[in-house]
């Protein structure tokens, strides 16, 4: 579905990302994996279009695209790593504004069905700002749903977040894996091993590993080897 | 167009719902009119020149202080990243949010009609350099939001935003008044009239509106507004 060929990023004379090539799959959830600095945020921003890259191309279904183009945009969904929110607005309030900047559409059934998607329906009219981290996780996936894209981009979607909050998205994460393509970034490798079907692991801008979950034996033990 | 509607309604939105909306309109309401009433009884004229020329001061400061947070808040907390991977363009997220802060600042001078309708009651104003007056004023608001805006996006902190935007305005302001500019060689005064945004704004208070003037205030306005938008596509680099 989406790709990304030969992918490097320079900020300066500093090169980050260095020939990244990932491919992501139909309906699939990919986990990107790293340790801190190694690139993963500025390969999700260059997914979503926030970035540009400074050589390679990304390819939707095989053909080059334009990631900064309204149309390729409105295909992506994107929940960022600190998940920022605007506190004095409202559920309904929040969703409603990026629907419309996303589609230039008012559509309040929208907005409903994202809630009812990831349980807000009952704070869809509270203040964001009084919300647990919990429910504020999900006001950022329901965001990243709006318009039905066809891949979500998520980084660290359950950092910070309690045990019974971690199980809430991760099982919310695998039902919309059944109609979307997912890629994801953790440091928590169980998380990846459960969530993932494929696993890309990127140390100092450069995929190390790029292999199905199936294939990847002792994953802890790998990513310490790869990532030394 | 749509999304830069989007944007300055949820601006607009922004200041009426949160405590410093108030306390920016409030403050600026207090402060203009006790800096015009407490000579306006003495001096016996009913002349609205000292309202305009306190704003012109104090909106210096008062532009900076609401502009700080609209484009650095967005960079410190992630928002732009957010907005941006949204088919939302720099441009319009930037003229959204100048159009949304202007709005809130033209109702908040509209507030100052009170004290315009008490001067028209008590005398016979010169009506052309009342409305010249306050076409100036709001001449200076939009040049000021626009640098305002600039500063804001240069920094994540919106008080390194803030105290560049606030300098920048006072110095020009201070370079714009009659009694600097009559102190210097003809050449020099000429160049700093030319550059003061305050010295083209006052213009319009004289009851005199110049092509040249508007021009000023326009380019300026947009120069400011397009760096904006280039510095924020500059992340890039």
């Amino acid at each position: 579905m989406l790709s990304l060929h030969e992918i490097t990023k320079s900020f300066s004379a500093t090169e980050i990302l260095h020939g990244v090539s990932i491919t992501v799959g139909d309906k699939k959830i990919v986990g990107l994996l790293g340790p801190n600095g190694a690139g993963k945020t500025t390969i999700m921003r260059i997914i979503t279009g926030f970035l540009t890259p400074t050589t390679g191309e990304v390819l939707w279904h095989n053909k080059p695209i334009d990631t900064t183009k309204p149309d390729y945009k409105r295909m992506i969904g994107y929940l960022p790593e600190n998940n920022p929110l605007y506190g004095w607005m409202t559920t309904g309030e929040y969703l409603d504004y990026i629907f419309k900047l996303k589609t230039n559409e008012n559509n309040l059934g929208e907005v409903r069905r994202v809630c009812e998607q990831c349980g807000l329906t009952e704070v869809i009219h509270k203040k964001i700002e009084i919300l647990s981290k919990g429910y504020k996780q999900r006001v950022g996936l329901a965001s990243a749903l709006l318009g039905d894209p066809q891949l979500l981009v998520l980084d660290e979607p359950t950092s910070g977040l309690d045990p019974n909050q971690i199980i809430e998205i991760r099982t919310l994460i695998q039902k919309l894996s059944k109609e979307k393509s997912v890629i994801l970034s953790t440091h928590i490798l169980p998380e990846a091993k459960a969530l993932c079907n494929d696993l890309v692991i990127i140390n100092r801008g450069m995929i190390v590993l790029e292999d199905s979950v199936a294939h990847v034996k002792n994953l802890e033990k790998k990513f310490v080897e790869l990532t030394a | 167009m749509k999304r830069i509607r989007t944007i300055a309604l949820k601006e607009v939105w922004g200041y009426l719902t949160s405590p410093v909306g108030y306390v920016f309109a409030g403050l600026l309401l207090i402060v203009a009119n006790w800096l015009f009433f407490q000579d306006f009884f003495l001096l016996n004229q009913a002349d609205l020149t000292t309202l305009w020329n306190s704003l012109g001061f104090l909106l210096s400061i008062f532009i900076p202080a609401l502009s700080m947070n609209l484009i650095s808040e967005e960079k410190r907390n992630g928002n732009w990243e957010v907005i941006l991977s949204l088919p939302v363009t720099e441009f319009e997220l930037v003229i959204g949010k100048f159009i949304g802060a202007f709005l809130y600042i033209f109702v908040t001078l509209l507030l100052l009609s009170p004290t315009v309708i008490t001067v028209l009651l008590l005398g016979k104003p010169d009506l052309g350099i009342l409305i010249g007056g306050w076409l100036g004023v709001l001449g200076l608001a939009v040049v000021y939001l626009a640098v305002g805006i600039f500063c804001s996006s240069l920094s994540n902190q919106p008080a390194v935003g803030f105290l560049m935007a606030t300098i920048l305005l006072l110095v020009n302001n201070f370079i714009g008044q009659a009694g600097v500019l009559q102190r210097l060689p003809v050449f020099l005064g000429t160049i700093f009239e030319f550059l003061s945004i305050t010295w083209h704004a006052n213009q319009f208070g004289l009851g005199v509106v110049r092509l040249e003037d508007i021009t000023f205030l326009v380019s300026t306005t947009g120069i400011f507004l397009l760096l904006t938008v280039l510095y924020l596509k500059a992340r890039n680099k």
